[in-house]
């Protein structure tokens, strides 16, 4: 019998530690800021670790509105609070640049946060605004906005609607969604998979081991993706307004039959070629060990 | 109050040297006294001048108006103005563009994700190990280019997955990353596999 207890009793402390270890004590910070913005200004955002929103700000308002909440996640509250202090955030007006700074900064000598630390940063622009953005470990969001978006990122995945100022993008470790982008679009990514659709304009896409899949539609210009190790899908729709030029070294080529390629090969590289007429736009895709297709 | 060496004070004053002023100081300093006594006597003799009586009316209209007499202040309303001063102050501090408008603390709880810190904290495979132990102890096929080219593509994934881990840290749960950490391990299998093969 007493063993019995004894047992039960373990069992129970068990429980309840593994219950403890399951719950978090989350410590949140939140900090708002407005700053103030003219014509001409642009927005640099540098962050880690954060989940970062920009989208614009009704019409005639001339100001940046900054939302961090910043967090530490530890099971034990006091260990929280202490991580917390680690989190900084900075904001400062250089010249027409406006900075925006979510960093972990830690004084020499002090140990690296055992917390979990995360960063969700939401801003407010004018719709006209240039926006920077560098994140690492997170994600990021930015939509309905017609200033040029210049982006880059380690582990962030990148979700884009509506942008008419044209986008670059430098991305390792974070896929790409892009939806209705307007003006130049250029992408360099590595280890990312790509999702563009509703391109109304040039677009230049470099990526190495990732999948790509575009759309080419009425309203895209010229296409370019050259790709390493990755699979490329080029959706034309039923009535393809672009030339297309295809080549695939050491990969397979898959085109709809019912559009008139010719196609051809030497070597190890596969070619097919889509002409619709002088002066159209040109759809181009070179892949090195990955498969082409066309639908 | 006694002088204790007068006698030494005396004796040392002395001998202290005699000087006399040069001849010629006294009629210069003569000069002088008498030219301001001669200014002094034209300007008793200058004539007196009045001003006309509507110079006042023109100077009265060009003055800003007067200020109604100030009541000084007891010390409270002195106190009382310097705190709305200070208030005022930082309210516009506070409010001005490009300062902290908010800043708020607020703890809550959150349960971890146990299926998405299992797949994050997963230990790494034997395997690995064992291809990083053959190419340092000189096997032969470490030397190939194409299995070095596999490995330090390897090399690549395994880092970027220690980087993913540090900041996932203990207690991370966050299911987008840890879908890219599983990501990682899948191409690092793959890779794996290949080299594998190679042996």
């Amino acid at each position: 019998m007493m063993k019995k207890i004894t047992f039960l009793f373990v069992l129970l402390l068990l429980a309840g530690g593994l219950a403890a270890q399951a719950t978090l004590q989350v410590v949140t910070k939140t900090v708002q800021k407005t700053l103030a913005w003219k014509a001409g200004y642009s927005v640099e955002i540098i962050c880690e670790k954060a989940e970062v929103e920009v989208e614009p700000l009704p019409a005639g308002n001339n100001k940046v509105l900054v939302k961090a909440e910043m967090s530490a996640r530890h099971p034990q509250l006091d260990s929280a609070k202490y991580d917390l202090e680690a989190w900084k955030f900075v904001t400062s007006t250089v010249g027409k640049k406006i900075y925006i700074r979510a960093y972990v900064g830690l004084p020499a000598g002090r140990a690296l946060p055992n917390s979990n630390l995360k960063a969700k940063i939401t801003l407010q622009v004018p719709m006209s605004c240039p926006v920077t953005l560098t994140n690492k470990f997170g994600k990021a969001r930015l939509e309905h906005l017609a200033g040029a978006i210049r982006l880059s990122g380690e582990f962030c995945a990148f979700t884009l609607l509506d942008l008419q100022g044209g986008v670059n993008i430098s991305s390792q470790y974070g896929n790409v969604d892009g939806r209705q982008l307007a003006g130049k679009v250029d992408l360099q990514t590595k280890r990312s998979a790509i999702s563009l659709t509703g391109i109304r304009g040039d677009c230049n896409v470099h990526s190495e081991y990732g999948t790509v899949a575009v759309e080419a539609g009425s309203q895209t210009g010229n296409l370019y993706i050259q790709s390493n190790k990755g699979d490329v899908t080029v959706e034309t729709g039923s009535l393809p307004r672009h030339n297309v030029y295809l080549q695939a070294t050491y990969g397979e080529l898959k085109v709809p039959s019912s559009q008139h390629f010719e196609s051809g090969s030497s070597g190890n590289t596969r070619q097919a070629t889509l002409h619709q007429g002088a002066g159209r736009p040109q759809v181009t895709v070179e892949t090195t060990f990955g498969k082409i297709t066309v639908q | 109050m006694n002088e204790l060496n007068k006698n030494t004070l005396v004796a040392a004053i002395s001998r202290l040297p005699v000087y006399e002023p040069p001849g010629q100081m006294w009629g210069s300093l003569d000069a002088a006294l008498e030219a301001n006594s001669r200014l002094a006597e034209i300007v008793r003799q200058l004539p007196t001048q009045q001003p006309p009586a509507d110079i006042w009316q023109h100077i009265q209209e060009k003055l800003p108006p007067a200020r109604p007499r100030t009541r000084r202040l007891s010390m409270w309303s002195r106190y009382a103005v310097a705190a709305m001063i200070a208030f005022l102050f930082g309210a516009w501090w506070l409010l001005r563009p490009g300062t902290v408008a908010q800043e708020q603390v607020v703890i809550t709880q959150e349960k971890m994700d146990s299926e998405v810190t299992a797949a994050i904290q997963e230990n790494d495979d034997v395997a690995f190990e064992q291809v990083q132990h053959l190419c340092s102890t000189g096997a032969p096929v470490c030397t190939q280019p194409e299995f070095l080219t596999l490995k330090s593509e390897l090399d690549e994934l395994t880092a970027a997955k220690e980087e993913l881990h540090t900041a996932l840290g203990q207690y991370g749960d966050d299911p987008q990353l840890a879908a890219q950490l599983v990501q990682i391990e899948l191409a690092r299998t793959q890779l794996l596999q290949e080299m594998i093969q190679m042996i």
